[in-house]
């Protein structure tokens, strides 16, 4: 299974529980820290150890960085089987007085390219 | 509002544009994703599903000064991303992929870290009082439901609104904007954009 996913926050607590439950994933995690990124490629093998971390350092907030690795992966991979898209910036929805924290700081992207589910 | 170098609000660009783009890009790959086993292509947008809301048709990209809100920021990504993701699923091309629009509800990420000092020690006062009125996510459970999402087989093939608890989430704004021909109007200015930033590789200035 192929994952393109971020390196905190939701993004990468996806890409986590998805490397924890697939057969030989292939997971992408585009974003800016390499340090978060190595952090989790460490881990991701201990959980693992047929997972393959791809990092790909990019600040995905600027359309012309999407396509140069969107470029790299497809260039990479022919399949992918989940896109998960969580990059973003805290915005406070006050209709009702509720602060809703919904979105990483970090940006992050999953990819999880061709799994074979377990 | 903070603008990229390209033109394009920050928060916009990071919670639309640049989503669709990556989606947009990688179609050729999730269709060969679908096609093969385990047949399981999908797309999720982690942002509001089911906040879909009005938002101003004559000014999508919100540049000007009077229009742009946080609210407006967050409306306009939410209702373009739903309306966008349903432009594909229904594109007889994108038949085996689903795009799934999910609401995540309040996760406890360590997202503050860029607010200011007062704001976060109101956001870390409301954690606790979410957490026990059962609103609150862990993000280590936020990410599970998120696989669960992205492999279940009920999210198979089409688009979807889905809330924190992976329950479908109300589309009845989102049935209305579509009637009204919103998603018309948002996938042209989205191409637009595209054309000019990515295609010409100029500044988009509306």
């Amino acid at each position: 299974m192929h994952l393109v996913g971020g390196t905190s926050g939701i993004g990468e607590s996806t890409a986590r529980e998805f490397i924890r439950h697939a057969q030989a994933p292939r997971v992408y995690l585009v974003g800016r820290s390499q340090e978060q990124a190595d952090h989790l490629t460490t881990e991701f093998k201990e959980l693992n150890g047929e997972a393959q971390t791809h990092f790909i350092k990019s600040d995905v907030s600027l359309l012309r960085n999407v396509d140069e690795v969107c470029k790299e992966i497809s260039a990479k991979e022919e399949k992918v089987n989940l896109l998960v898209l969580s990059a973003g910036i805290l915005t406070m929805k006050g209709r009702d007085g509720m602060l809703s924290c919904n979105f990483p700081v970090h940006c992050r992207y999953c990819l999880y390219p061709d799994v074979n589910r377990k | 509002m903070t603008e990229t170098t390209e033109g394009l609000d920050k928060k916009l660009s990071l919670h639309y544009y640049s989503r669709l783009r990556f989606a947009t890009n990688l179609l050729p790959q999730l269709r060969a994703a679908s096609t093969a086993e385990p047949h399981l292509a999908r797309v999720i947008s982690v942002l509001g599903a089911g906040h879909e809301g009005n938002f101003n048709t004559s000014d999508l990209s919100l540049r000007n000064p009077g229009s742009y809100s946080l609210r407006a920021a967050a409306n306009h990504a939410i209702s373009m991303t739903s309306l966008s993701f349903d432009r594909l699923a229904c594109d007889p091309a994108n038949q085996g992929i689903s795009f799934v629009h999910s609401n995540p509800g309040a996760v406890n990420t360590n997202v503050t870290r860029n607010l200011g000092w007062v704001t976060k020690k109101v956001v870390s006062a409301a954690m606790p009082i979410l957490k026990m009125a059962g609103m609150l996510t862990s993000v280590a459970e936020s990410g599970e439901r998120h696989v669960w999402v992205g492999t279940s087989e009920k999210f198979k093939s089409g688009m979807f609104l889905i809330g924190p608890q992976g329950e479908k989430e109300a589309d009845a704004v989102f049935e209305r904007l579509k009637r009204e021909g919103a998603g018309e109007k948002v996938w042209g200015h989205t191409k637009e954009v595209y054309g000019k930033v990515c295609g010409e590789g100029q500044k988009y200035e509306g």
